[in-house]
């Protein structure tokens, strides 16, 4: 089942991907997008603080995952 | 069709932050103009373990005091270094095991007596920048009292369709070693050495859609093998002790869709982000996550609102009432069902070359039936220098 | 369904509408200029025929900005005498964040407002910043897309060149 809706998630994402290739936005219209907030992750410390403990105290981390896999969590 | 396209600023990619590398990707192609310089003071405290269902040992949970380092900067016309650091200090009681109290319910019984420990890390890698892709090579290492890591990563980013386009691509792998702190008086027949080795891969694109949205997924999927279990942990097994006992493969999938959205009016980015996770231990969750970016003047606010929801391992139970043919066993709270949800909050200022970052998160989890769920609040303050 | 999508991806992603190129006529557009001769009033790269003429794409939002403009200051200065100008044309969309960032990096050379992106839709910019050296007679010599301070060299270089 997870196989399957991982399938439909990436075709979906895929599909946008080529469809969006259409509406090209220009370089000089990229102001917005180029702010530190648009980011995925707008502050890279913290976001290694953030996944370092989410690793610790969950279950689910994997392509987040922090180097050096000793997290202290015991 | 123009291959030539030094972007200015910001176009992001899907790549999340992989093992042993620091996310600087999100300013990539162009190689960053300035040396940036950050540190970052972190508290982190749990919440005392409830003494409703404290059966026995520490009530004080977790205290951890962590400082954070890093240093980015060109060294030519098209290659970056990175250097970071991270020092923690942990002291406190974290539960041992589960048992039945008086009237069947979970009671946990804490370790007793307080430890201290400190836990270094060391990452240190480079970034290549060449037309329209980006290769980043990293090396890891940590240690502490018991544990020592070492890892190495690489990950390549792709632009195309005049910078709209992002395709991100990596792999790491990390070799453990655990050498458990020993305690003959109270846990003979902890092991005295193990290994553990993970595999990473993960793929994943971004794209632009409008000139203030852009989404991104990821996949990624994660290999370990070794020595998986907690060394300090016990499981009662129709009340006798037994060890935490886990398989020692574990094959884990996640998928993460991100949307960024500006809103030009409130002068705010909006986030949202979905990951949904599967293992070969029949654990499954979802974690959503939404967030607001604020620019006022020369402050920046953000508020960040996140939902965790993760179903057991097949092998879990708070506690056993007959052995399992397996023989896998674990009471890990990490390991059990249950929700949590965490507010987080953050204020930044630019001064000059400086700006100067606070942020506080508060976790709170909810909604399983083993006693020893977490809660924690989080304080960070922090400085990041460019020249 | 996929293969539809896939054609559309190749049609869309390839084609450069626009082949503004070394040796071809330098498009123009009339704008209003924020400074220069006659703040207020429409002008455009055209006015400035006969001068060997920088034309430099910018924005508040664009980081290599902040080292290209008074650099490119300074140049102008030295050659404006010979019979060299610099014409920027900032793109961003709020004006308030342009007239910010000169505060910061004042210039003397004119600046022209463009916030719809006629001219770079024109000259089909592929990265900002970019600039362009336009000679005398009005034809594009010379391209340089983003900017590092080690560029400096190179542009004074093809500038004493041409002049």
């Amino acid at each position: 089942m997870s196989k399957h809706f991982l399938f439909k998630v990436l075709s979906i994402s895929l599909l946008l991907v080529f469809v969006q290739g259409c509406t090209t936005v220009k370089a000089w219209e990229k102001g917005y997008l180029s702010k530190p907030e648009m980011a995925f992750a707008p502050d890279p410390m913290e976001q290694k603080i953030m996944d370092h403990t989410y690793f610790a105290k969950e279950a689910s981390s994997s392509g987040s995952a922090v180097s050096g896999g000793g997290c202290g969590c015991n | 069709m123009k291959s030539s396209n030094k972007v200015c600023l910001a176009l992001t990619s899907a790549a999340l932050t992989l093992p042993g590398m620091v996310s600087e990707r999100a300013h990539a192609q162009a190689v960053p103009e300035k040396t940036k310089v950050g540190y970052r003071y972190t508290s982190y405290q749990e919440g005392d373990q409830p003494a409703n269902t404290l059966a026995a040992g520490a009530a004080e949970r977790f205290n951890i005091d962590v400082h954070q380092f890093s240093v980015v900067a060109p060294v030519s016309s098209n290659v970056a270094v990175n250097v970071s650091a991270i020092t923690e200090t942990l002291s406190g009681a974290s539960p041992w095991f589960i048992q039945a109290g008086p009237d069947g319910e979970a009671q946990v019984v804490m370790s007793g007596a307080t430890i201290e420990e400190n836990r270094d890390e060391l990452n240190v890698g480079a970034s290549i920048y060449e037309e329209s892709t980006q290769q980043n090579f990293g090396l890891s290492y940590s240690k502490e009292n018991d544990y020592e890591s070492v890892g190495a990563s690489m990950s390549s980013s792709l632009w195309m369709n005049e910078n709209n386009t992002t395709l991100d691509w990596g792999l790491s792998a990390s070799s453990d070693t655990i050498r458990p702190t020993q305690d003959a008086a109270v846990d003979p027949g902890r092991v005295a050495e193990e290994d553990k080795n993970r595999l990473t891969l993960f793929g994943g694109f971004s794209q632009v859609i409008t000139k203030t949205t852009v989404v991104g997924a990821n996949v990624s999927f994660a290999n370990y093998e070794g020595f998986l279990s907690d060394p300090y942990k016990l499981v009662m097994i129709n009340g006798a002790p037994g060890r935490d006992s886990r398989p020692d493969k574990r094959r884990q999938w996640a998928v993460d869709v991100k949307l960024r959205n500006y809103q030009p009016k409130i002068h705010s980015a909006l986030h949202f982000d979905y990951r949904f996770y599967r293992d070969n231990w029949a654990i499954t969750s979802h974690t959503i996550t939404s967030g607001i970016y604020t620019d006022l003047w020369s402050w920046k606010l953000s508020g960040r609102l996140r939902y965790y929801s993760q179903v057991g391992a097949s092998f879990y139970r708070d506690f056993y009432i007959a052995p399992r043919a397996d023989g896998f066993y674990s009471s890990d709270y990490r390991l059990s069902g249950y929700a949590a949800t965490s507010l987080r909050l953050g204020v930044s200022k630019k001064i000059a070359m400086f700006e100067l970052f606070t942020n506080y998160e508060y976790y709170n989890s909810f909604d399983g039936s083993n006693p020893a769920l977490v809660d924690f609040a989080m304080v960070t303050a922090g400085l990041d220098l460019n020249f | 369904m996929k293969r539809l999508a896939l054609v559309c991806f190749l049609l869309c992603s390839g084609v450069s509408a626009w082949a503004v190129d070394l040796g071809s006529v330098a498009p123009n557009a009339p704008l209003k200029e924020l400074a220069g001769t006659e703040p207020g009033k429409l002008s455009g790269i055209a006015d400035y025929k006969g001068n060997l003429v920088y034309l430099d794409f910018w924005a508040s939002w664009c980081g290599p900005c902040r080292q290209s403009l008074p650099i490119m200051n300074k140049i102008r200065e030295q050659y404006a005498e010979y019979g060299f100008e610099v014409v920027a044309v900032n793109v961003d969309e709020n004006l308030d964040d342009a007239l910010g960032f000169l505060e910061q990096y004042p210039v003397s050379y004119p600046v022209l407002l463009d916030p719809e992106g006629k001219m770079p839709a024109m000259y089909d910019v592929q990265g900002m910043p970019t600039a362009y050296l336009i000679d005398r007679k009005g034809v594009i010599i010379y391209k340089h897309e983003g900017f590092k301070k080690s560029d400096e060299a190179k542009i004074e270089a093809m500038i004493k060149e041409n002049l």
